[in-house]
């Protein structure tokens, strides 16, 4: 006879760790004093008029159906019978998500609708980093919630056990199991909203921003406001109804993910959620632009996003630039997107005569500087080898003083310096052709930027 | 006299050689007692409202005739056949006869059934007028209670999808609680354990354990062939050692006995034999000759059991004797020493006489399985 001694000390050991112990005692028990020698024959059954086995009951053999002979909790769904009776919602609440969004994130990816191609490598990577989120409690913890949320609000995702396979009987076919087949529409009502939260999140790229631990709570935050504001969920839902309908959604359930580049183009977005902040500015442009940039900042302070005022981390405002800059600017041929995000800082911070401060004081800024940067940056684009140059020029105290017009004139001056046929062009015609065009796209700015009223 | 299976006297023997015998077909149901005919045609007729699926269908179509295809009820029961319901009301009934049976010969105290009590009552009054009622409902009770338990084992092969579809007409579904007086989610989905092969193996092998052995049980499952079911058995039952056998991935008869024969060697409480076949692969030839070696395995097995029982209870039986003829002899002890020997000597002739009992009925089983695979 063994007897088992568990020591415990009152002051130290909680009470859930002894009901644990005992708990785990008993189970040891229970498994120790299993018995007996047993025999099963396990028929593997196709379905439908292949399957010929009858079966007949005897004193000898007992008979049963198992419906699959893997265990459901072994990729954290629930059995069948902690499904029947309950709605999508219920189940989903009862489920364990880190395996299940495990489980599930590929076929969410699969949905969506990038616009423009990928390659292999960012797949791959971006596989990767979303497998690194989900060993993280915080993004397990967010996608649960949210996808909860869309799922009890959705209509189209219930859990009928009964119909459920009456619609499809190929779902049987396809799952094999009952089991497999409310699975299949558990996992496929996860992977279609979190395809959705996906969609939004990775909107510009901003999926990679979660990998900074600083930039975490901020994007949480953003993400649940703009998720909630734009009405994400339901206008997907919607297009989806719509497509239903019209029968176009034959080829599976497509996502689109948006970017919100210059004129549609692709870009990575630094601050979370900038465009998102931008909409709430441009809205604002109408009754603010006349007024100062702390009105604007008072009515952006409405809005409660927690981002108004002076930021805490300056390289925020930097991040935010440079979203700024492939939002509203097209890129600078040949230049790379930190200079022109850092040249349009730089313009701003002329415009302001002190470095901008706060998200208000930049798009101030920028409403009254859009043209004069527009001009520049089609200048740059126009003639590569002027970037040095007008960088440069840029950079110098001496811009501080000047106005738009004597800008422009300057920055003109370095551009034609750099289209000077003695300096280092060569044969190359096309770089001359680009600085005519450069020229060109000078002459036809509009008079009163170069020479305003006031000026 | 020559007994062969139906399907093969229809689909296998040739005509002329059938000609030459006067020829009678015997099924399960030409045994029934008159009493389990009315039974089975109120299984007949709910197996047929279940497989329907559509309430209203079988309205119009109406009791007798049934709405539910063979396919239907195929698709609902796993293994249906023609035959099939008698076969499950012989087995239930013996089964639940032999349970009354050693339940009535083990008990001392009254723990039997009410319905016994009042027929025994009913047969020892019998001028009482007032004792026909009695009767009448210890009958009807009992009737009950075997379609009861009829239905719990045909819903252990009722395929889950069906069910849900019968759950989901409420209608329906409150029928067969009043009727059958089973509540249909409960058996099934509470009750029974039908998710998968080791949620069941946890539970049920060891409810089902026969002869003092172990369970011996035939498992359907419309899942594709898994190759890792030790793993899966072992991760969700750790005191279960799993032998797997694939049966289409033996050559030879030879091959399953030894293999059959090796478990029940070394057979250890927790050992499970798991023979996994695919009937597209073997036929269902080979899958009943495969059982018929389980069968026979295991009977083997069980009498070896009980006879190395018996002997070593023998052995011991001698051994107390010897030591009470010592004590006699010494008989220094006193009147009531004497006494309580006697009452353990008695008490352990019993035991052996139980055995020896036992070792009869196994036997007598046996034969009956011999006799019974010659019918089949």
């Amino acid at each position: 006879m063994f007897v088992f001694f568990f020591y415990l000390d009152a002051l130290t050991t909680q009470a859930e760790d002894v009901e644990e112990a005992v708990s785990t005692t008993t189970s040891a028990n229970s498994q120790q004093t299993r018995r007996g020698i047993h025999v099963v024959m396990l028929l593997h059954l196709p379905r439908g008029a292949t399957n010929k086995w009858c079966a007949s009951y005897d004193l000898r053999w007992r008979l049963a159906f198992v419906d699959g002979v893997h265990a459901a909790n072994n990729i954290g769904l629930p059995p069948v019978q902690d499904m029947i009776g309950k709605s999508m919602s219920e189940v989903v609440a009862e489920l364990e998500m880190k395996k299940v969004l495990t489980a599930s994130f590929r076929s969410a990816l699969a949905m969506l609708q990038y616009p423009s191609e990928r390659n292999n490598l960012q797949v791959r990577e971006q596989i990767a980093h979303l497998l690194s989120l989900m060993d993280q409690p915080f993004f397990v913890d967010f996608l649960t919630e949210l996808v909860s949320e869309m799922i009890q609000k959705s209509k189209s995702n219930a859990l009928d056990e009964a119909s459920g396979t009456r619609d499809d009987e190929s779902a049987l076919v396809r799952s094999g199991t009952f089991q497999g087949a409310l699975h299949g529409r558990v996992i496929g009502a996860v992977s279609s909203t979190l395809a959705i939260a996906l969609s939004h999140g990775d909107r510009n790229h901003m999926l990679r921003l979660l990998a900074e631990e600083s930039l975490q709570d901020l994007w949480k935050r953003l993400f649940l406001e703009s998720f909630r504001q734009m009405q994400v969920f339901e206008t997907a839902s919607a297009k989806k109804n719509t497509r239903q309908r019209s029968g176009q959604l034959k080829m599976g359930e497509m996502v689109s993910v948006v970017s919100d580049g210059y004129q549609g183009s692709p870009f990575s977005a630094e601050f979370p959620f900038s465009f998102f902040l931008d909409r709430h500015f441009s809205s604002m442009r109408s009754l603010s632009e006349g007024t100062s940039e702390e009105a604007l900042d008072k009515q952006f302070a409405v809005l409660n996003l927690g981002l108004d005022g002076h930021l805490e981390d300056e390289t925020l405002l930097e991040r935010y630039t440079r979203d700024l800059c492939c939002m509203h600017f097209k890129a600078v041929d040949g230049m790379p997107p930190d200079i022109q995000a850092t040249l349009l800082l730089r313009l701003l911070e002329v415009h302001g005569r002190e470095r901008p401060q706060t998200l208000a004081a930049l798009h101030f800024r920028l409403w009254s500087a859009e043209q004069e940067a527009h001009i520049l940056f089609a200048l740059l684009s126009a003639v590569p080898q002027a970037h040095t140059p007008v960088v440069d020029l840029l950079q110098s105290p001496s811009i501080v003083e000047m106005n738009t017009g004597e800008r422009l004139l300057a920055v003109l001056a370095a551009v034609t310096a750099a289209l000077d046929p003695d300096a280092n062009f060569g044969d190359e015609w096309e770089n001359s052709r680009a600085g005519y065009l450069g020229v060109s796209v000078l002459s036809r700015v509009p008079i009163e930027v170069v020479y305003p009223a006031s000026a | 006299m020559v007994i062969v299976e139906k399907v093969d006297a229809y689909e296998r023997l040739a005509p002329p050689l059938l000609n030459r015998f006067e020829k009678q077909v015997l099924e399960r149901s030409d045994v029934l007692e008159a009493k389990d005919r009315i039974l089975l045609e109120r299984l007949k007729d709910w197996a047929n409202r279940f497989a329907g699926g559509d309430s209203e269908s079988w309205r119009q179509v109406g009791k007798r005739s049934g709405g539910a295809t063979l396919t239907a009820l195929r698709a609902t029961f796993c293994g249906w056949h023609s035959d099939f319901l008698s076969s499950l009301l012989l087995a239930t009934r013996a089964r639940l006869e032999s349970a009354s049976l050693s339940s009535s010969s083990s008990s001392t105290l009254s723990d039997q059934p009410l319905k016994t009590e009042l027929v025994e009552s009913a047969a020892a009054d019998e001028g009482s007028l007032a004792a026909a009622p009695a009767v009448a409902a210890a009958e009807d009770r009992e009737e009950r209670e075997l379609l009861a338990t009829c239905w719990e084992q045909l819903l252990w092969l009722a395929c889950p999808e069906r069910v849900c579809r019968v759950l989901a007409q409420a209608e329906l579904a409150a029928a067969f609680k009043d009727e059958v007086g089973l509540d249909l989610r409960d058996v099934y989905f509470e009750r029974q354990q039908h998710s998968s092969l080791p949620v069941f193996a946890n539970t049920m092998l060891e409810e089902w354990t026969a002869d003092g052995v172990g369970a011996c049980t035939m498992v359907a499952t419309h899942s594709p062939l898994a190759s890792d079911v030790t793993h899966e058995l072992t991760a969700e039952c750790p005191w279960l050692q799993v032998t797997h056998v694939v049966l289409h991935e033996l050559d030879q008869e030879r091959d399953l006995r030894q293999q059959v024969d090796d478990f029940f060697k070394g057979a250890q409480d927790g050992a499970v034999l798991v023979v996994q076949c695919d009937p597209l692969g073997t036929g269902t030839r080979r899958l009943e000759h495969a059982k018929n070696i389980l069968e026979k395995a295991r009977a083997k097995f069980v009498l070896q059991q009980v006879e190395d029982k018996d002997k070593e209870q023998s052995v011991e039986h001698e051994a107390s004797r010897s030591e009470i003829d010592a004590a006699k002899e010494a008989n220094t002890g006193a009147a009531e020493v004497d006494d309580v020997n006697a009452a353990a000597q008695e008490a352990s002739l019993e035991e052996t006489t139980g055995k020896h009992a036992s070792i009869q009925n196994l036997s007598s089983r046996a034969s009956h399985i011999r006799v019974e695979r010659l019918n089949i």
